[in-house]
């Protein structure tokens, strides 16, 4: 956990991730932060304090839907899943997202 | 996502809950996956809590954005909404009732042109439903065809789908409380309910065998007639009920709503077509063919005329003929204008409360920029603040709507009862409050809290902490901006009041021309008595009118009387053709005479004075007759009428067509006052035969209060028969009903307006003498006297005042031109008209001022000044 992002960094890409990692299939909040960390290597730890709120925009917004279903350990949790509206958010969010870093990083390189 | 919030607003508890447990799971599976890794339980829980954070503030976050908390915020900023509405306390009261009384108006407005205009015919697919006009300067327009033409329409399939006939049919007598009335009925062709698209309620429609002579009578009755006749609409199936022709068995009850062809007719019974008379008209309605619209048949029936007509086309060469929708033909324009007219005027009553009370809230919304800013610096957002204002403009239309709704149940039932002759008989629809009515409401209530709340808004939106703060609070704050949006909000309502005083006072002088012009005597105190004999009356009508007239002759009060063969202002036999004067021809065209048929004593009833010859008497020759001064002056100008005989083209009154004048009477205008001019309409009197028995009578009282006392002796012998009794005055007034609507609602309107305008001019006027107590104190400390401040506050009302008169009275002269076609005896740019409402309104604002203008002028410079 030595060398995590500032959340700061984050803040505008997390929708974008959370939708990403959703985009496999539907998940539990715990499970959302779980696999965000193990996909980027434990470089991003997502906050509890920014998830929750930002699930609940999402799905106010009609990206996300969720219900209560049982884990695979027998707990009641509640499963967020895309909806259409949020896979097109999602395509429209990463060919943005890889534009901009495309950039920087000519940026950056030059 | 729409069902989250909903479930938040209700459930608001729930979600609390739902996040609560989904955040605790979240720190359950934490805590596990830190044992996983080889922490001691205890280690793991800890550790899972400082990563996890504070599950209270998450939850209250979490909270927040799915909805529980806007809901809070709304119920804070509706509370506060509500304590603005109690702060205002009188000026609420005036709010709400000026809105409601205004909202229905419109509303009422609405209603009768609903039920007139928009929903012409509540027929299925009404603009299909058409006929064929007919035109000649002889009838007039109407729309009689005979039968063998309406077959041959009939078999036109491609045109029509269907065409059917109808003819006045017999009456019913209702007997309740002792009083006997008519209810009329028509003869339809069977197929007439199925081609209006609408069929009874209970049992059957008219079918062709119930139209075969010798079947027992039947009829289809309407709603209303079951009810009061068998007590429910259910029980009247097979029951019978007598009119002056047969005793009719019910076979059908129609719906409520449906009236035809008028709103007076109450059952229908079955006409045989087959068995109509030759050459005999009776009206008609067609339905369209399936694809043909008006536009497209008309030609075709234009191009098929002479086909269908046959031999008779050439004869009707002189008419024309327009295929019209039924809806287009029954109004004949009149129901749009005068509901367009109190449309109109009711959307400009509802446009000047809607200034005055922008007005009032702008000023309310200025003595709150304090409030605003404390709660601005407090932390409110400036969303709050605009939500609290919008709350607050709503939870006003809200009440207002409430008394608008009440109140317009009570106008449209009003207007309903005011409603006469002719613009009863053209409801096509019941005049009530029905969802049409409420819909529109709410469109105007909407539209209302747009225009009062958006100044309000918008100053609220501006609102500063800095300068709310810095303005001292003893004086009030006075925006030049906020003036000049008030004195424009006034100046407005001068202008839209100008206008509606206009447009009322022309109606008045329209009205007034009419009723003055169409009787042109004295008929005060006449009443007319009709009777209509019962079906089964033992006495006939020789006896009946005998017993009548001596019942009139001992009743106390009844200064003169006389039979007459029909009741003013209907006339006897109108008849037209060229008039021949001593076998010579004198008229170039045909001119028409109406004829009133009438015993000596009509002269004296109704005040007739005969102004040379003589009157005839019970000795007279049948042929005497009075002709008119008009009519005198027209073709005897030397002034020779009197012993003339004159015959009106091949015309006759029963026996007599040469007519032998003894006497010329004061002229008398004919009944129609919009026959041109009155100038080809005569008026002529003759005696009524000997053997003619109209029971009908004109009666001059002492006193106009007799009339119930008259009706009871009338009664006293008449039996069951019907008897009406009404005065000449009331039956001409009827003639001009719509007139008068107009004339009493815009009189109404543009008085409301007018009191609105008033309180308007009041409450600025106040409102600026009070921001500028310290203006006219330094003036008043610097030598100006009471009467120079007093005047400088006349003059700033003045200003916005006359412009505003000025304004209404360009777009009346402007606007005036729309309803000259209503106008009669007054030209809709009358100088005198406009004259009199601008001294008026100036009057009204002048007196509106003078309050503080008085307060004005009372300041005391020492005290203003020393508040500094």
């Amino acid at each position: 956990m030595a060398a995590r992002t500032n959340s700061d960094q984050l803040h505008g890409t997390l929708d974008m991730l959370v939708l990403k990692v959703l985009d496999d299939g539907r998940l539990h909040g715990y499970a959302i932060a779980l696999r965000l960390e193990r996909l980027s290597g434990d470089i991003l730890a997502v906050e509890e304090g920014s998830l929750y709120p930002a699930l609940y925009r999402m799905e106010i917004r009609g990206w996300l839907t969720s219900d209560w279903a049982v884990t695979d350990t027998g707990r009641r949790a509640r499963f967020y899943r895309l909806t259409r509206a949020g896979r097109t958010q999602l395509a429209a969010e990463t060919e943005s997202w890889l534009r901009l870093s495309s950039g920087v990083a000519a940026v950056l390189r030059a | 996502m729409l069902l989250a919030r909903l479930r938040g607003l209700i459930r608001r508890d729930v979600i609390a809950e739902e996040i609560r447990e989904e955040l605790e799971s979240h720190l359950r599976d934490r805590t596990e996956q830190y044992e996983r890794e080889g922490l001691r339980p205890a280690d793991a829980a800890r550790r899972a809590r400082v990563r996890v954070g504070n599950l209270a503030v998450h939850r209250d976050v979490g909270y927040d954005v799915r909805g529980g908390g806007v809901v809070e915020a709304i119920l804070r900023d509706l509370k506060w909404a509500w304590r603005g509405v109690l702060v205002r306390g009188w000026r609420a009261v005036f709010m709400v009732g000026l809105l409601g009384v205004t909202l229905a108006a419109n509303a009422v407005s609405f209603s009768a042109a609903d039920a007139f205009v928009f929903r012409a015919v509540p027929y299925a697919d009404p603009g299909r439903l058409v006929v064929i006009e007919r035109t000649s300067s002889m009838v007039g327009r109407n729309d009689y065809m005979w039968r063998d033409h309406m077959l041959a329409w009939r078999s036109q399939r491609d045109l029509f789908a269907g065409i059917e006939g109808y003819e006045s049919g017999s009456y019913a007598y209702l007997t309740s409380n002792g009083v006997t009335d008519l209810v009329r009925g028509e003869r339809v062709t069977p197929g007439t309910f199925a081609l209006l698209g609408v069929m009874p309620e209970h049992g059957r429609s008219l079918a062709e065998a119930d139209a075969v002579p010798g079947t027992p009578p039947v009829a289809v009755i309407g709603h209303a007639l079951a009810v009061r006749l068998f007590g429910r609409a259910q029980a009247a199936i097979g029951q019978t009920f007598p009119t002056d022709e047969h005793t009719l068995a019910v076979v059908g009850v129609m719906p409520a709503s449906f009236r035809f062809p008028t709103a007076r007719e109450e059952f229908w019974q079955p006409l045989d077509l087959a068995h109509w008379p030759d050459r005999t008209g009776l009206r008609h309605v067609a339905r369209l063919a399936a694809g043909q619209s008006v536009a497209t048949a008309a030609p075709i029936v234009t191009a098929q005329l002479p086909a269908v007509l046959g031999a008779e086309a050439r004869r009707l060469r002189t008419e024309t003929m327009t295929l019209r929708t039924l809806a287009d033909f029954r109004d004949n324009g009149s129901g749009t204008a005068v509901f367009g007219v109190l449309l109109a005027a009711a959307a400009c009553l509802l446009l000047i409360a809607c200034a005055n009370l922008a007005s009032l809230e702008l000023a309310a919304a200025g003595r709150r920029m304090r409030v605003y800013a404390i709660q601005t610096a407090l932390g409110a957002s400036r969303t709050s603040l605009i939500r609290v204002a919008l709350f607050d403009a709503t939870l006003l239309i809200i009440a207002s709507a409430g008394v608008a709704l009440v109140l317009t149940v009570w106008g449209s039932g009003m207007l309903s009862d005011q409603l006469t002759g002719a613009m009863r008989d053209a409801l096509a629809n019941p005049l009530d409050v029905d969802g049409r009515v409420v819909g529109f409401m709410f469109v105007t209530a909407a539209a209302t809290w747009l225009l009062t709340a958006i100044p309000v808004v918008l100053r609220v939106s501006r609102a500063s902490v800095l300068s709310g703060l810095r303005d001292d609070p003893r004086v009030m704050p006075v925006s030049h901006a906020s003036v000049r949006i008030r004195q424009t909000l006034m100046t407005g309502q001068v202008a839209l009041t100008v206008l509606l005083l206009v447009g009322a006072l022309l109606y008045i002088r329209t009205y007034q021309a009419k009723v003055g012009r169409a009787i042109g005597l004295d008929v005060s105190r006449v009443a007319t008595i009709g009777v209509s004999p019962a079906p089964d009356a033992a006495i006939g009508k020789a006896d009946l009118e005998a017993a009548v007239i001596d019942r009139l002759r001992t009743a106390s009060g009844v200064v003169a009387f006389s039979r007459t063969g029909m009741l003013p202002p209907s006339t006897q036999a109108g008849g037209m053709g060229q008039i021949k004067i001593n076998g010579a021809t004198e008229s170039a065209g045909k001119v028409m005479v109406s004829f009133y048929d009438v015993d000596p004593d009509y002269f004296r009833t109704m005040g007739v004075p005969v102004v040379r010859g003589r009157l005839f008497d019970a000795s007279s020759p049948r042929e005497s007759v009075v002709v008119d001064e008009a009519f005198a002056k027209k073709y005897w100008p030397g002034g020779e009428a009197v012993g003339s005989r004159f015959r009106v083209g091949g015309m006759g009154v029963g026996d007599v067509s040469e007519f032998l004048v003894v006497g010329v009477s004061r002229e008398l205008r004919a009944d129609r006052t919009v026959t041109a001019s009155g100038e080809n309409v005569f008026v002529a009197y003759i005696r009524m035969s000997p053997t003619s028995h109209p029971l009908t009578f004109v009666a001059k009282l002492d006193d106009e209060r007799r009339i119930d006392a008259l009706t009871a002796v009338v009664r006293s012998v008449t039996g069951r028969s019907i008897v009406r009794v009404d005065t000449v005055e009331a039956r001409y007034a009827k003639l001009e009903g719509d007139t008068r609507l107009t004339a009493a609602v815009t009189a109404g309107f543009s008085t409301m307006a007018l009191l609105i305008a008033t309180s308007g001019i009041y409450a600025v006027m106040a409102f600026l003498v009070a921001g500028r107590s310290r203006e006219i104190g330094i003036r008043m400390a610097l030598g100006a006297d009471r009467s120079d401040v007093r005047w400088m506050i006349f003059a700033s009302a003045l200003r916005f005042v006359a412009a505003g008169a000025a304004l209404g009275l360009g777009a009346a002269a402007l606007l005036s031109r729309a309803i000259t076609a209503q106008l009669f005896g007054v030209s809709p740019t009358d100088p005198l008209t406009y004259a009199a409402v601008a001294a008026l309104v100036v009057l009204t604002a002048m007196a509106a001022t003078w309050w503080p203008a008085r307060r004005a002028a009372r300041v005391d410079p020492a005290i203003t000044l020393r508040s500094e």
